[in-house]
């Protein structure tokens, strides 16, 4: 017969610790794995595959999810800044006007407007290095923290490019001397 | 002047060329659908084909960037190069139509075009031609001449569904496209005679020869004559050459739909695929030459058969009988662990005969009764015969039903033919009464019977 | 460490604040339970990533709070991973795999053999280090996927990736990995310190042990607490001393297993002597050794059964509906718990359903004529419903094992023979043998059409009424007619056929072939305790005196 007050204190505490992870164990799996017919989160492991092009993600529920976590908004801008191919910080504090051109290290992105659709706008992208693997996706991160994705498409010889309306979001976000250019 | 309205085939559907643009050298060639900001996949092959030193555009019309805007979407392949090579042609000639004018001829066309403007065949031909149907309808009723323009290898697969009447041409190279655009008329391997009209010209060109002095007569026996040629002739045209050809070549699916269109598409068609049928029936071989037989290999003493059998355990044979309808009926009661059925030839037989077993799986869950289909070919001239074993389940609970076909031609049966037979009848064997017609429309002795087994009485229910 | 995140944001996760206050007053805050779910919904067109076995020993790990081991294991194949996982580095080789399996990873780390710092084995990855050598197996590797997702998700990218550089740039030895691991793992402590419901839990602790101290009663004898320390603790904690962690009598129940359980995990009782005298007289309060042989056998093992049905291949077969889960949640996930307090069982069962609905009805705003009436009706059920209930379900659970054993044999899954004898334990199989006999003495004789595999014979036999036993026969009848009586998923005649389907029954028969025994050990053991069902009837009227005295105590009040 054991007697709890008989029960030394190094035991004791041995039977604490057990309880505590025992009891912490049941709350978590209660409060989180066996909870039904929530909407699923989005977490770091979605955010990998949509940066890779193997998953989509509606702008508006990526921009929520972003915008509710600071932790996951913090981990995809790590994403972003060791994974992407290319990366183009804001432009220049000076430039000014609409931006035709922007020049980062290894890359530029040329806009030229349609000659025959005067409200649309070619947008080229081209690579220094061609053979380097082809970017999928470019990324932009306006000056207020918000992106805008866009597939891109296959490009040849180093260039690829983009047909766009002149007011697109697209033209919006790459006009934005403050904006962060990524690609993927 | 003529304006050419341009499809470039895809096996989606031909897609429209709506307008081709000069752009800024400085950016790519790009083809957009619908006049959207929205560039389809093949727009970097586009600029591949248009730009210098890969492309033929900027080399043959003397600009570097186009801008073309198309209908409907064309998502991979390099087929659309013959298309759009056609409209750049027709663009610079001033011919090319864009969406807003109106066309007074169509263009569909499918092919690759390599740097020499060498045209190159594709695949996918039939897919497109059948997805082409909705244009082919409007151009029907409108009225409007549509050609058809392919590679030379491509152009067989085109007329097998378009008809020997489609205006369907063969390119080997853009010269040829550029004569038939702007050379003369009369062109090697065009045939423009369209569908319906039933007259060859050459054939109304050659008819007469008689003298004036016995001018009645002569005039009468011509007539007769005439008569008889130009009945010959519209038989011909009818369509009599399209079955010989789809006969001799073995096209039994294109032979079947050629046939079955004849009859309702105009008097003379009808008449024609009735003649035809007719002069193969002559050539039917006559019945009696092959016997069936059914064996049965049974359990002595009327045992229960087992999974696997003894090597020195001796199988009972019985010859069963046919009913008067000349099937075979039998009671499984449980002893029966093997049908043979067997096909003779009585006598020397100078065709070819194709014998089947379309087998009932039922309820079995013996895998051993696969495949479905069993078939043998006894070749001209043999007095050979052919066995096949059936595995007969122990616990029949719905009756199975097993059906023999057999088919005899007065030529051999090819591997075309057989296979054709095969999949005729797995596709129809709920129902074989409509490709047995067709087969002996076609001269083939055709012949059915059905071996039936059923539970006896005296069988111990297994499951319920 | 970035700043606690304040409670109550939620990314669109809850459909009204609920699920919020259950959280916050279980204790778990929210960022931990936000990373916990991103673990929980990562996946592959709607296919969980982890496990349900990776995710509860995820939160074991969590709540265990020694770090230090695991994070051994993670750096070492953080290692690995940076090898073979391409461009991405680590990250593409844990996020390079869509479902993660065992399988999966050691596809990835097969693809770079030629790598010099890790051999593979046969089950395990060797790393080769200057000062040692290390071993990771395969089957770990998800679990170790699983741990890095969450750190990802609770403590970010940025800062897991700051630990990953350090370890991956340094030296290329097991005392760097080492080093760095208890790095880790005092970073992980840290961070999770704050979020982990410690003072609740403690505060539970503490009850009980209180209790315990100062209850002569229950203190002197640890190895007997039973149903009666059950009830009085929860008597004594739910009322206005005992806070709000006990409101329920099921969470006083849970506790007290936990505390049990957790007096065994310290070696202060040995489980076994939770057993009464092994033998054979039931008034004596004697147990039927075999009930607890049963029950002890994988009691701590298979704690995730339930959960474990929704796993792939069996989540592609519907056993059980949600109805049922719960039903039997107290039978089967809480190891000996439903053998040593078969009433609390019932009791929880009974009393936690109309607890519920009093509960539920507090909002309500009743007078206290209307919440007494509301007490008085809020018993539905007694003992005997529930074990008819319980009885019904073994019989359900029977009939889908026997029409799991159908589509075996209609496959022809060797599983099938062992299903066969799990299920009928005793069934005449002496015509198999004789056929067995016969294909082995006349091996030169012997035409066989099926080939000389011993489940080949098995398959005849069954299909052969004539040579099968009678017991056979109707058996297969048997399961036949199980199968073509269940509508659920994964039962239909369209579905039999489809590989994924037979798998998924190959894996599910076993499960609920674990399940179908300790609900029927449970209820052997229930009907130890009553000789009939009038002294159950009588047990359930006592106890709802005092379930409803306590009910109006606790409640009448707040009305």
């Amino acid at each position: 017969m054991v007697r709890w007050n008989d029960v030394a204190q190094g035991q004791r505490d041995a039977v604490a610790a057990a309880f505590e992870q025992r009891s912490i164990s049941a709350d978590l799996a209660q409060h989180v794995f066996d909870q039904e017919g929530l909407k699923r989160r989005l977490g770091f492991d979605d955010l990998y595959k949509f940066l890779n092009g193997n998953m989509h993600i509606d702008a508006v529920d990526l921009e929520r999810a972003l915008g509710a976590n600071a932790r996951l908004m913090q981990s995809y801008e790590k994403l972003l800044n060791k994974h992407s191919l290319y990366h183009l910080p804001r432009a220049a504090a000076a430039a000014s006007g609409e931006l035709e051109e922007r020049v980062g290290d290894g890359f530029s992105i040329r806009v030229k407007p349609s000659l025959s659709k005067p409200d649309q706008i070619y947008m080229l992208i081209e690579l220094a290095d061609p053979d380097e693997s082809s970017a999928t996706k470019l990324v932009l991160k306006s000056s207020q923290g918000k992106y805008h994705h866009e597939i891109l498409p296959e490009g040849a010889d180093g260039v690829v490019q983009l047909v766009t309306d002149s007011g697109s979001d697209l033209m919006r976000y790459f006009q934005d001397p403050g904006s962060e250019v990524f690609l993927i | 002047m003529t304006l050419t309205r341009v499809f470039i085939a895809t096996t989606e559907g031909p897609s429209e060329v709506q307008s081709i643009s000069e752009e800024d050298p400085a950016v790519r060639s790009v083809v957009c659908l619908d006049g959207k900001a929205n560039a389809l996949p093949i727009s970097a092959a586009y600029d591949g084909f248009v730009r210098q030193p890969t492309g033929v555009i900027e080399r043959d019309f003397g600009h570097a960037a186009f801008r073309v805007d198309v209908a409907d979407p064309i998502s991979s392949g390099l087929s659309w190069q013959l298309g759009l090579y056609a409209a750049h042609l027709l663009l610079a000639s001033g011919r090319l139509a864009h969406s807003d004018a109106e066309a007074s001829e169509f263009a569909w066309l499918s092919g690759e075009v390599d740097r020499n403007l060498n045209v190159h065949p594709v695949s996918g031909i039939s897919k497109k031609i059948k997805n082409s149907t909705a244009l082919l309808s409007k151009v029907r009723e409108a009225g409007t001449p549509i050609t058809f323009f392919l590679a030379e290898d491509n152009v067989e697969d085109a007329k097998e569904l378009l008809g020997e009447s489609a205006a369907v041409v063969g390119v080997s190279s853009i010269s040829d496209l550029k004569t038939h655009f702007f050379g003369e008329d009369s062109q090697p391997n065009v045939q423009l005679a369209k569908v319906g009209e039933g007259v060859n010209r050459s054939l109304t060109s050659s008819g007469s020869g008689f003298g004036r002095k016995i001018r009645c007569v002569a005039i009468a026996i011509a007539l007769l004559l005439g008569f008889g040629v130009v009945s010959l002739a519209a038989i011909w045209n009818g369509g009599f050459a399209d079955f010989r050809q789809y006969l001799e070549q073995e096209n039994f699916e294109q032979l079947n739909g050629a046939l079955k269109t004849a009859e309702e598409k105009c008097f003379m068609c009808s008449i024609s695929a009735r003649v035809f049928k007719y002069s193969l029936a002559l050539n039917r071989p006559s019945s009696g030459f092959l016997k069936t037989r059914v064996e049965s290999k049974r359990m002595p003493n009327g045992a229960r058969c087992l999974s696997f059998v003894r090597s020195n355990l001796k199988l009972e044979s019985r010859i069963e009988v046919k009913n008067p309808d000349g099937d075979w009926q039998l009671q499984q009661d449980g002893s029966i662990c093997i049908l043979n059925v067997g096909f003779e030839l009585t006598e020397k037989f100078a065709g070819g005969v194709w014998v089947g077993i379309l087998k009932d799986i039922g309820n079995q869950n013996d895998q051993n009764v696969l495949p479905r289909f069993s078939v043998q070919s006894i070749p001209v001239g043999g007095t050979a015969s052919r066995m096949f074993e059936l595995k007969v389940p122990r616990y029949v609970q719905a009756p199975i039903t097993h059906q023999l076909i057999t088919v005899a031609t007065d030529k051999g049966v090819s591997k075309k033919l057989e296979t054709w037979l095969e999949k005729t009848v797995l596709e129809n064997r709920d129902n074989l009464s409509e490709p047995i017609a067709f087969l002996q429309d076609l001269g083939f002795r055709v012949e059915t019977h059905k071996i039936s087994v059923r539970r006896a009485a005296s069988l111990k229910r297994r499951f319920q | 460490m970035s700043e606690v995140q304040k409670p109550g944001v939620f990314g669109g996760v809850m459909e009204g604040t609920n699920l919020e206050k259950q959280i916050l007053q279980s204790g778990v805050s929210p960022e931990l339970s936000a990373a916990l779910e991103m673990v929980r919904d990562a996946g592959w067109e709607g296919e969980p990533k982890y496990s349900s076995t990776v995710c509860h020993e995820l939160t074991k790990t969590i709540a265990g709070r020694t770090y230090g081991p695991v994070m051994l294991e993670l750096c070492h194949l953080l290692r690995v991973a940076q090898g073979c996982g391409g461009r991405d580095g680590y990250i593409g080789f844990f996020w390079g795999v869509d479902i993660a399996r065992p399988s999966a990873f050691r596809s990835l780390i097969n693809g770079h053999s030629e790598a010099v710092e890790f051999e593979i084995q046969t089950s395990t990855v060797e790393l080769m280090y200057a000062d040692g050598k290390f071993s990771i197996s395969f089957a770990r590797m998800p679990f170790l996927a699983a741990i890095l997702e969450f750190l990802i998700s609770f403590l970010g990218y940025e800062e897991v990736d700051e630990v990953a550089f350090s370890l991956l740039d340094g030296q290329l030895s097991v005392s760097h990995t080492s080093d760095v691991a208890n790095q880790f793992s005092r970073v992980t402590y840290e961070a999770l310190k704050p979020h982990l419901p410690t003072a609740q839990t403690q505060r539970k602790y503490h009850a009980i042990t209180e209790f315990l101290s100062s209850n002569s009663e229950f203190g002197s004898a640890l190895e007997e607490l039973g149903d009666e320390f059950v009830l009085q603790f929860w008597i004594y904690a739910s009322g206005d001393d005992g806070g709000g962690d006990f409101k329920t009598f099921e969470s006083a129940f849970r506790t007290v297993v936990n505390f049990c359980l957790a007096l065994e995990d310290a070696h202060v009782v040995e489980g076994v002597q939770y057993a009464k005298t092994i033998g054979y007289d039931r008034d004596a309060g004697q147990i039927d050794p075999g009930i607890i042989e049963d029950a002890l056998e994988g009691a701590e093992e298979n704690f995730q059964l339930l959960d474990g049905l929704d796993d792939p291949p069996q989540g592609r077969v519907k056993y059980l509906n949600k109805k049922e889960r719960d039903r039997l949640l107290w039978v089967v996930e809480y190891g000996q718990a439903p053998m040593r307090f078969p009433r609390s069982v019932l009791r929880t069962e009974v009393f936690g359903a109309a607890q519920a609905k009093l509960i539920h009805s507090l909002r309500y705003e009743l007078s206290q004529t209307e919440m007494q009436e509301q007490i008085q009706a809020c018993v539905e059920e007694d003992y005997q419903r529930v074990l008819e209930e319980f009885r019904l379900l073994s019989f359900h659970i029977t009939k889908v094992c026997h029409a799991s054993f159908f589509v075996l044999v209609r496959a022809r899954r060797p599983q099938a023979i062992q299903v066969a004898l799990d299920l009928m334990p005793n069934i005449d199989l002496t015509g198999l043998s004789e056929n067995l006999n016969m294909d082995s003495e006349q091996v030169g004789n012997v035409v066989s059409i099926q080939g000389g595999a011993v489940s080949d014979h098995f398959f005849s036999f069954l299909w052969d009424g004539a040579e099968a036993s009678s017991d056979l026969a109707n058996f297969l009848q048997e399961a036949e007619r199980s199968f073509k009586s269940i509508s659920r998923k994964g039962f239909g005649n369209s579905e039999i056929d489809l590989a994924d389907i037979q798998d998924g029954h190959e894996s599910g028969v076993q499960t609920m072939t674990l399940i179908s025994r300790r609900l029927d050990d449970f209820r052997s053991q229930v009907d130890h305790m009553f000789s009939g069902e009038e002294e159950l009837a009588e047990a359930f009227q006592s106890d709802k005196m005092v379930f409803l005295d306590q009910f109006s105590q606790m409640y009448e009040g707040n009305s």
